[in-house]
């Protein structure tokens, strides 16, 4: 099988003649388009998985006070290895007491005296997990964990970790499914590193998942999340796993969650006795509900709210809620502008904090806001950028740097950073020219340029925890890999 | 800015993206009744909401792209039991190539566009970001994985 029978395939499938002349009959009748009230619902999705993801720690803070952040750029420059032109070796003092055998070339340098760069050249995939490299051999069908090795990067050579591996097995029905499967975790520096092993059970179909989510700070339990369907079905629900004991807990049960359909995210409050739930709303598109685990009450969102179907929400706080509105074009459906406010929900009292922003599409018009969780990125149209508290309203000012075509933020898992990349469009893979660092607690953005970043092709770049930014690459003939983490 | 089409511009326009639009919502939706609803949809969009096109890739694209949005938008909306097979719902065709649109079609939702406006369609990443309406690097990231998952050779793939 390949793209090409894709491509055949596809080929075969073409609209029935009824369909034309049931779209021309429309242009006859001037028949009235009817417009769809709840447009644009991925993008609100979007917005919304983001919210989820930087919702636990971005509450409003202090130090976000400052009405000023100075931008610094780093004058050194990050020469990045590869091929064809530097060897990672060539750069550093060559490797010496090579803990273990075929060990991949690994070398550092530091940016300004500021950010610690380590390149890892390697002939097979490393999986990176909370600062550690792993390798790790599945089962032929994936279900069981049957080798795995560990290694920290110490000077220029990777170190063996030993790792007490735990082993915890998932074997619960639920509405009529039997959830089945191995998950393999341990417990390292005070955070929990989990392993899943394939979801599939023999008596379920493929489309019914388990998957875990570790909880912030928490290390003896997490979420199980229990799917069912796939795509236009599909229903997600959350119960409480202890690792120890292996048992479940429906800590949802006497809310009446569970009675919501086709519910398939959750996103909670940071002491988790608070969730937004979203669920899909039949033929109609989205509806969001606030469940109170305390008060065992579940309240759709737009009631709640007063505002309407088109309200999204996340949490700023335990007790606060980030409510964002938009208007959309009459044209394609695209978002046109933004109004956030901060929801107390315990008094209901609202604050409007950001009013009809510019929503921000590099494709047609590249300014106005970024939304990230509580807070967002505000870039004026001559690329000036403010920082906004969705909390508060306060604004701070990012002195000394212009927003650039390119460019990009992206938060970190506690949402008090964010990382700032550009890609040059006409490289092939990546190409990140420049890499930086907003740090919103403390009040600094530092970036820097990197050369030679054609060398390589990078596929990805991401947080690897709050303080380290990895991109994976590779060479142009695809037989090399390449690691490079950032510790800022 | 809007305009107005004739009856003939609008014919013209289906004769030619009709089937496009048309297999792009087969990719993402799966099912005849629901793509010929999005198809029948886009076209109604054009004839009430086009904007003035600089040239007919551009009409292409934001045809594609109201395409993908009310496909977004079906998949949340639709009524959710009423699924059936995708062998029933497509002519048939040999095992090697239906064996390769079931992959594609069961990616999740967010890598199945981009891996078919860029494997059929043959737009570039940065005009797959503008019908898509995200980042490019975002694009580039949605494309690699969804080739990972679908863990199909690409030979012959540009």
């Amino acid at each position: 099988m390949n793209i090409n029978d894709y491509r055949k395939a596809m080929d075969h499938i073409s609209p029935s003649n009824e369909l034309k002349e049931r779209i021309m009959h429309k242009k006859t009748t001037h028949r009235r388009y009817a417009p769809v009230h709840r447009v644009l619902a991925s993008i609100l999705t979007a917005v919304l998985m983001l919210t989820c993801v930087t919702t636990v720690a971005l509450a409003a803070s202090p130090e976000l006070r400052r009405a000023v952040l100075s931008f610094f750029r780093i004058e050194e420059r990050e020469q990045v290895p590869g091929q064809p032109d530097i060897n990672p070796s060539d750069i550093n003092q060559p490797d010496v007491d090579q803990p273990y055998d075929n060990q991949p070339d690994i070398s550092q340098t530091e940016i300004g005296s500021l950010v610690k760069a380590q390149y890892i050249k390697m002939d097979q995939r490393y999986g990176l997990s909370g600062g550690l490299l792993n390798n790790l051999t599945w089962s032929d069908d994936g279900r069981t964990l049957l080798e795995a090795g560990f290694w920290e990067i110490k000077d220029n050579n990777l170190v063996p970790v030993q790792v007490d591996m735990r082993t915890s097995q998932i074997d619960i029905t639920f509405q009529g499914i039997n959830y089945q499967g191995n998950l393999y975790w341990f417990i390292r520096n005070g955070e929990l590193h989990l392993f899943q092993g394939s979801p599939y059970g023999v008596d379920t179909r493929p489309e019914d998942e388990w998957s875990v989510e570790a909880i912030p700070e928490r290390t003896d339990v997490l979420l199980l999340k229990l799917a069912q369907g796939q795509q236009t079905d599909y229903t997600e629900y959350p119960m409480l796993f202890y690792l120890d004991t292996g048992e479940t807990e429906d800590f949802l049960a006497s809310t009446g969650a569970k009675q919501l359909e086709y519910a398939y995210d959750y996103s909670w409050s940071e002491n988790m006795r608070r969730a937004l739930i979203l669920c899909s709303a039949g033929t109609g598109g989205l509806q969001e509900w606030l469940c109170d685990l305390d008060a065992r009450t579940l309240i759709r969102l737009d009631e709640l709210t007063g505002m309407g179907e088109e309200v999204s929400a996340g949490f700023a706080d335990n007790d606060t809620l980030i409510l964002t509105t938009h208007t959309t074009s009459e044209e394609n459906e695209t978002w046109q502008t933004i109004t956030c406010y901060a929801y107390d929900i315990p008094t209901g009292q609202k604050t409007k904090t950001l009013d009809k922003a510019h929503y921000y599409r590099w494709w047609d018009e590249p300014y106005g806001a970024q939304l990230f969780g509580s807070r967002c990125v505000l870039i004026g149209e001559d690329g000036q950028v403010r920082l906004v508290d969705l909390k508060t309203g306060m604004q701070t000012v990012v002195e000394g740097f212009t927003w650039q075509t390119g460019d990009e933020f992206m938060p970190s898992p506690s949402g008090n950073k964010l990382l700032y990349y550009s890609s040059d469009s006409k490289a092939e893979g990546l190409g990140i020219s420049q890499l930086g660092v907003v740090d919103l607690e403390k009040g600094t953005f530092i970036a820097f340029d990197r050369e030679g970043y054609g060398n390589l092709y990078e596929e990805g770049i991401g947080w690897s925890n709050d303080s380290t930014v990895s991109i994976n690459a590779r060479s142009s003939d695809g037989e090399t890999r390449y690691l490079i983490l950032y510790t800022f | 800015m809007k305009q107005a089409i004739s009856t003939q511009q609008l014919e013209d326009a289906y004769d030619a993206y009709g089937t496009a639009v048309y297999r792009l919502a087969m990719a993402f939706l799966g099912q005849c009744a629901d793509a010929e609803d999005v198809t029948q949809e886009t076209f109604c969009r054009l004839l009430y909401r086009a904007p003035i096109f600089t040239d007919e890739n551009h009409q292409k694209r934001w045809l594609l792209q109201v395409a993908a949005n009310l496909c977004r938008n079906q998949l949340r909306g639709f009524w959710r039991k009423r699924v059936t097979q995708l062998e029933d719902t497509i002519p048939v065709i040999v095992p090697e190539e239906l064996e390769a649109l079931n992959a594609v079609m069961a990616l999740p939702e967010q890598y199945k566009l981009p891996i078919h406006l860029y494997y059929y369609e043959g737009y570039l990443v940065t005009e797959i970001a503008e019908i898509l309406k995200m980042g490019k690097s975002a694009v580039k990231m949605r494309l690699k994985r969804g080739r990972e998952l679908l863990k199909m050779e690409l030979e012959g793939s540009n």
